[in-house]
């Protein structure tokens, strides 16, 4: 998609879905919300619908099935004389077999819709072998919108009901409202059925607090990616796709644009989903938390795409960390290593299958395999050289809680972050190598001193504009930093200076947002993943 | 009672706050508005917004269209040839959207007799959001000259807008003028049973420039220029078709009894895309006898009062001499 349909439909149901949910009566506005959200994935992707409703429908079933064998088990453990052991085995493999049966048919379907191409490219020397042509197409009917995002829901929905964390909900309704609920379905946050399917049941009244609170929030989230997001991204483009004719100088500062770009945008679109959902009294899981305020790779994972990292982390790298394979090995590692390298070591096979998943779940290309590869050696390897590090700093005489260690830390990780956008940006994994190749070989500022940088699609007035943003957003994280919000603060004032705010955010918006016949309309970023 | 009052108060905060959004984009609209219509001052598409620069209701003929509409139409011709006073309104790559929109601003300060219409037009891809966004640009011009911040000027907060700057070619266009890329036409304007369908967005849109037209007591005249990579037999079809049901004349040059005899070796820029000067001149001379013989155009060549149209043609002469 190469236009703003899908925010300004994204727009549309929301003002009809509010209007009519204020309307309806209390018991019937969760049924004008699931509406609403099945009429937005019909409007951006047609008859694919149907794949939401087989997830929906997939989900339900497992998760009742699921509950029955709770409560069997329970009732045969209540018996007397029944060997508990032999119950509790019995019944943990049929849930499991049940959990992986839901599990496989939602990834089935996201692997067989997405990922076709790409597996069958890999395994085509295997495939030639037994003389099977590998399909080089994909099955040729398109994705559904939001299709990475609901299916890790619907995952996380059946381990929780699996883990007795939530029980399964008899309600198809409420579950089909829970995975498409319309604000967060192209772009997330990946919520968990417990964080928002009860607040979105409950059909709680549109108020004027939620309404300025959500619009203020919404309009936020707009300027970031009109104003910033977009106007960056002629630059970007221009370079990412000809990065051959510039030197490591330009490269370096496209590099740095694309990290805000990304920011910019996907926060942004979290900011549209949170305020939506806000507007119906519904509270979303946050995505960002300040993430260039990072000191190392692995706090930085804890502050992007904060959803994103705390599913790998609850259902790939603890399931994964606690199997009886892996606990054996990290007991070995413990013997051989010590106990403070043992267990970081031993926790690499968890971490290689949190980031294989991550670098494959952004898309079915090599430059986020080795997006991934590129986190899991940072992050493992840093894990590892700690007390090293720690022995090193000591010698060195390096006090490691001052403010000198802690700024080289930000502008370490900060490096780390821009490098790990270019290879994500980059066309190919070989493309994302010759960039950074390139990158640092013919570093020169020769395209800053003689003007060449503004002439790639972002003029003096555009710096500007650019500078200004990143400054306030700065300063805004700073401030959230320390526990203020003052977005939040607004919503205490006279309401004077509440419509001022939102008439100010409008404005910026209409006036410097990068859009009309200049610029190229770029629909949000993370929908395509 | 207490539930009335904060129900009257709260639409009024409402009202107040719609008001004060009106009157800032209003205002803001104004001051990013172009001060003339020349693209030193920000206008955008100047060279067909130039008609605005003619004397009030000095112009006869209007040529709305896209790219094919520049390239095809030479106003200073047609009055060397016929002394028929003509603009063309083209913009590359015109949607109807626009194409309603040109045709309003210019009809706010000129009568023509008719208004002809390049079909290639019709069956640009439009939008409801493309409709939409050139709706709330007609009303609000801040969303189309927003980026106007970047080059505001002292005068452009308190000035007014004037339009008073015209294109030396009247819209027309002579970038590719000698350039030749010959096109193959062996299968163009191939028999078909297909009919193009126009879009039901851009019908709406045809239909509400016809009802401006007839409003302003213009006709509206279709016309497909020769092109062998955007027209073809579909298309022709669909056109008639809609031209019959609309009641308008139609005209191809494309085919038949109005065919207009192009060399299509030579007389092409880009490969039968776009005419260079060689075929605008076959077609421009082809558009005067249609309006001479069948509308009944008056000639002007001897009226004092059409004197600067004298001019401006023997500097048209003196530049294509040049080439």
């Amino acid at each position: 998609m190469k236009s703003y349909i899908s925010l300004a439909v994204l727009g549309l149901v929301l003002i009809a879905a509010v209007m009519l949910y204020q309307l309806a009566p209390r018991r019937m506005r969760p049924v004008v919300l699931l509406a609403a959200s099945y009429g937005y994935v019909w409007m951006l992707s047609g008859a694919l619908l149907t794949f939401l409703l087989f997830s929906t429908a997939s989900i339900w079933a497992t998760g009742m099935v699921l509950d029955a064998l709770r409560s069997r088990r329970a009732a045969e453990l209540a018996e007397p004389g029944a060997s508990r052991r032999a119950v509790k085995q019995r019944y943990q493999r049929l849930m499991r077999c049940m959990l992986a049966t839901g599990a496989a048919a939602n990834l089935g379907v996201l692997a067989a819709l997405k990922y076709l191409p790409f597996f069958a490219g890999l395994a085509k020397p295997l495939l030639a072998a037994v003389g099977v042509a590998a399909p080089t197409a994909g099955l040729g009917i398109g994705v559904p919108i939001g299709i990475s995002f609901y299916t890790l829901q619907a995952i996380s929905y059946l381990a929780d009901v699996y883990r007795g964390t939530i029980s399964a909900d008899r309600n198809p309704v409420r579950l089909a409202l829970f995975l498409a609920f319309f604000p967060q379905i192209m772009e997330g946050p990946i919520a968990r059925y417990g964080q928002t399917a009860a607040r979105l049941w409950e059909g709680r009244p549109v108020t004027a607090e939620a309404l300025f609170g959500g619009s203020a929030r919404i309009l936020w989230g707009l300027a970031k990616k009109l104003v910033v997001a977009d106007r960056v991204n002629a630059l970007v483009k221009a370079v990412f796709d000809d990065y051959g004719s510039y030197d490591g100088g330009v490269i370096a500062l496209a590099a740095v644009l694309y990290t805000a770009q990304l920011y910019f945008d996907f926060s942004g679109a979290m900011d549209i989903a949170v305020g939506a959902g806000r507007i119906f009294g519904v509270s979303e899981p946050e995505n960002f938390r300040q993430p260039f305020a990072s000191r190392t790779a692995s706090e930085f994972w804890q502050r992007w795409h904060v959803t994103l990292g705390s599913w790998f982390r609850d259902y790939v790298f603890y399931p994964v960390s606690l199997s009886a394979p892996v606990k054996r090995l990290s007991a070995a590692a413990r013997r051989a290593l010590g106990s403070r390298v043992g267990p970081v070591a031993a926790s690499g096979v968890a971490l290689a299958c949190v980031w294989l998943g991550n670098g494959l779940w952004h898309g079915a290309g090599g430059q986020y395999l080795l997006f991934g590869a590129y986190y899991f050696v940072l992050i493992w390897t840093g894990g590892l050289v700690v007390p090293l590090a720690e022995r090193l700093c000591l010698h060195m005489g390096i006090d490691r809680d001052g403010r000198a260690w802690h700024a080289w830390q930000h502008l370490r990780t900060l490096a780390v972050i821009v490098v790990g956008e270019l290879i994500f940006r980059a066309a190919s994994a070989e493309d994302a190598l010759s960039m950074v190749w390139r990158l640092v070989t013919t570093f020169s500022f020769a395209s800053f001193a003689d003007g060449t940088v503004l002439t790639l699609g972002m003029d003096a007035a555009d710096v500007a504009v650019v500078s200004v943003a990143v400054v306030v957003l700065l300063v805004v994280g700073h401030l959230r930093e320390r526990g203020m919000h003052p977005l939040r603060r607004m919503w205490s004032c006279p309401w004077p200076a509440r419509a001022a705010l939102l008439l100010a955010l409008a404005m910026v918006s209409v006036v410097f947002g990068a859009y009309g016949a200049s610029y190229v309309p770029i629909d949000p970023m993370y929908a395509q993943f | 009672m207490v539930r009335v009052v904060r129900h009257i108060r709260s639409t009024a905060i409402a009202l107040t706050v719609m008001a004060v959004a009106v009157a800032l984009l209003a205002g803001a609209s104004y001051v990013v508005m172009p001060k003339n219509n020349q693209a030193e001052f920000g206008q955008v598409d100047a060279a067909a917004h130039g008609v605005m620069g003619e004397p009030a209701n000095s112009i006869d003929v209007l040529f709305l269209g896209d790219s094919e509409a520049f390239s095809s139409f030479s106003p200073l011709q047609l009055w060397g040839e016929r002394g028929i006073t003509s603009y063309t309104c083209a913009t590359s790559a015109q949607r109807l959207s626009y194409t309603r929109t040109l045709l309003a601003r210019a009809l706010k300060r000129q009568r023509p007799r008719v208004v002809m219409l390049e079909t290639d037009c019709v069956y640009a891809r439009l939008t409801l959001g493309d409709a939409a966004f050139r709706l709330l640009s007609d009303v609000f011009p801040i969303f189309e000259y927003h980026d106007r911040w970047k080059h505001l000027r002292p005068e452009d907060i308190a000035g007014s807008v004037r339009q008073t700057w015209t294109d030396e070619l009247k819209g027309f266009r002579l970038d590719h003028a000698m350039d030749i890329k010959a096109a193959d036409d062996s299968s163009h304007m191939a028999e078909t049973d297909k009919v193009a369908k126009v879009s039901r967005l851009n019908r709406l849109h045809l239909n509400e420039i016809h009802r401006m037209c007839t409003e302003h007591g213009a006709k509206l005249v279709l016309v497909s220029t020769p092109s062998t990579v955007n027209w073809n037999m579909a298309r022709h079809r669909g056109i008639e078709q809609f031209a019959r049901e609309m009641g308008v004349d139609y005209y191809d040059f494309n085919l038949g009894e109005h065919e207009v005899p192009i060399d299509w070796s030579c007389e092409t820029y880009d490969g039968g895309d776009h005419l260079n000067l060689a075929g605008a001149k076959k077609v421009t001379s082809a558009v005067g006898a249609l309006l001479s013989e069948v509308y009944d155009m008056p000639d002007h060549r001897q009226d004092a009062a059409f004197d600067a149209w004298n001019d401006a043609y023997n500097r048209y002469q003196q530049r294509l001499s040049a080439l």
